[in-house]
């Protein structure tokens, strides 16, 4: 009961929180698709080079995130933006690094070594054959990767309420330091709901991004 | 366009993958490189569109070496088929073609023309074809597309490393026998790798055998099987040499023309066949349909039980046929299997042009036998 009275009393909260949620991870995401994508293609045709990277990779998302917003905060602070969005979303960027980086070498790699040797064979070049063959037929994978790295991005940006950023975690933490159940219940639903909705809305996209010759090659294998 | 080879070789560490090899591709031509794994005979090929570079020697084409052409307009103007075909599973057997045409820039119109005119030439059809993707496709289907593909901007030359490797028996037979009718159509300079001794003597017009990076010897295929060089070309042959002859010669060498079919109307009754049959002194009758293409065949035996009013397509029975390149063991094998002592031929669209009879082909074996004793 407490909850749809918060909720009818607080809509506007809500949405506004809500926006505030997605603007993080709108600007975060892309940021990390940008830089992720381009490293795992670079570093995908030496082995022991991608080998390191992902390592790397893969040490910083073991971080507890309230441990890296702690970093975030004291890092940030010189150049005045230790509170608020920036810490937020360096520490999202630097999570779905791993992620995306590691699918986009898989994918880049995965392609049948014939089906690269014909493409070599009939003159293409390295960037031609790495845009239209090597990430065409990729694409699949590499969104998956963005969208484990989204799906991500909305649970830790529920925790950069604690540096200053707003979201959606304002309801979960200001909920359980005033012992409203209510409060606690809308931000933990949102957070839950918005989380779905992200992985949904993805697949969606990955499903329009798909070549169709893939598709169809997904569904005769299986 | 010439292709020579100028003492070739390819070490790898202290392995020599090819060591020292000469020779001249005839224009034209169908030629094989076969021999056993590891004889050098991939690296040979591969290294004519530079996938793999020389160690030293080299390779001229049209008397040019392969250094003073660029190496990415050097491989889009050679076609290459690989045994793992490659198609690209995310573009539409259209777009795979169409992969070196619009490399070069093609008109769209011209590419769409080439496209369909290369669906027609593998025996596809082009309407049906285009559309569909590689997942969709058998693979036969799938080889036929990458041998189009490799033929797409009309290359003089193409390399093909065992193309029909993956393909279970009867479909590779069937392949081969339609690679041939294209390749006399195309008249490419093929250079074509296989570890198969039966392809090589079928598809080959020269064969050009390798032992550990070597050229064993390298001559028309008639003049290997008859004269082999040494020990290890006969030991590659195999000692079966007489019925290896036998896959040297065509089955359209030895069509008979005369009175073996009957083409079918819509009326032709049971009694109409028996007639044809009296008339022309024949046990059997081979029934055609009003596109002269083979439905099957009647016995004199079988239609006499039959009501001679009623149509003989009815009781037409399936028939094994040949086509023109199949060569005769495979017309002696498939006659000996069937029980027949004739067996008619037919194009790749089922049309009749005759009939092969059991009889000659002993006598082409006699032929061989006397030689060899002479």
């Amino acid at each position: 009961m407490e909850f749809f009275e918060y909720l009818t009393n607080n809509w506007d909260e809500l949405i506004k929180q809500l926006l505030r949620h997605l603007q993080i991870i709108g600007i975060a995401i892309p940021i990390s698709v940008g830089m992720a994508v381009p490293i795992g293609v670079l570093i995908s045709y030496r082995k022991s080079l991608s080998k390191i990277v992902i390592g790397i990779a893969g040490i910083a998302m073991t971080i507890p995130s309230l441990a890296l917003f702690g970093f975030m905060v004291i890092l940030l602070a010189p150049f005045n933006a230790g509170i608020g969005i920036p810490p937020a979303v360096v520490a999202i960027v630097i999570y779905s690094l791993l992620p995306i980086l590691r699918n986009t070498v898989v994918a880049v790699n995965e392609v049948s070594p014939g089906a690269i040797e014909a493409a070599r064979g009939m003159g293409m070049t390295k960037t031609q054959i790495l845009l239209r063959i090597r990430i065409k037929m990729g694409i699949p994978i590499i969104m998956a990767g963005v969208r484990n790295a989204a799906v991500m991005g909305v649970s830790v940006t529920t925790i950069a309420y604690l540096v200053g950023a707003q979201g959606l975690g304002y309801f979960l933490f200001q909920g359980l330091s005033r012992s409203r159940l209510g409060m606690v219940l809308v931000g933990a639903i949102s957070v839950g709901l918005l989380g779905i909705g992200t992985n949904y809305g993805l697949m969606h996209l990955e499903n329009l991004l798909t070549p169709k010759g893939l598709k169809i090659a997904r569904k005769e294998n299986k | 366009m010439s292709i020579e080879l100028i003492d070739l070789k390819k070490t790898y560490g202290s392995t020599k993958a090819v060591d020292g090899v000469t020779m001249a591709f005839e224009e034209k031509k169908l030629t094989i490189l076969i021999g056993p794994s590891g004889c050098g005979k991939t690296t040979t090929l591969k290294m004519m569109n530079r996938l793999i570079e020389r160690t030293s020697g080299d390779i001229l084409f049209n008397g040019i070496s392969i250094d003073q052409i660029n190496r990415i307009q050097l491989r889009r103007g050679i076609g290459y088929a690989i045994q793992e075909i490659g198609l690209f599973d995310h573009m539409s057997v259209f777009e795979n073609i169409a992969v070196v045409p619009r490399l070069l820039k093609w008109a769209e119109r011209d590419i769409r023309q080439r496209v369909v005119e290369l669906l027609d030439l593998v025996n596809l059809d082009p309407d049906e074809m285009m559309k569909k993707y590689p997942a969709q496709l058998s693979g036969g289907q799938k080889q036929r597309i990458g041998v189009a593909r490799s033929l797409a901007a009309n290359p003089e030359i193409v390399l093909m490393d065992e193309p029909f490797g993956a393909i279970d028996p009867i479909n590779r037979e069937k392949l081969q026998d339609a690679f041939l009718e294209i390749q006399q159509q195309v008249q490419k300079t093929i250079l074509f790798v296989t570890h198969d001794i039966r392809e090589a003597i079928k598809l080959g017009d020269k064969i050009a055998i390798f032992n550990q990076g070597k050229l064993a010897q390298y001559d028309d295929t008639l003049e290997i099987v008859n004269n082999p060089a040494n020990s290890f070309v006969e030991d590659l042959l195999g000692s079966d040499r007489a019925l290896k002859g036998l896959e040297i010669v065509r089955v359209k060498e030895f069509i008979q023309s005369g009175s073996y079919a009957m083409k079918m109307e819509e009326e032709t009754k049971v009694s109409d066949g028996i007639e044809w049959m009296k008339q022309n002194q024949r046990p059997f009758v081979y029934l055609l349909n009003s596109k002269e293409r083979l439905v099957g065949y009647a016995t004199m035996k079988g239609l006499s039980k039959e009501d001679p009013h009623d149509l003989v397509k009815n009781h037409s029975k399936n028939s094994e046929s040949l086509q023109p390149f199949s060569n005769l063991l495979e017309g002696v094998t498939q006659m000996m299997t069937a029980g027949v002592s004739t067996c008619p031929v037919v194009d790749v669209r089922d049309r009749f042009l005759g009939v092969i009879e059991l009889t000659q082909i002993f006598d082409v074996m006699s032929s061989y036998q006397s030689a060899k004793e002479d």
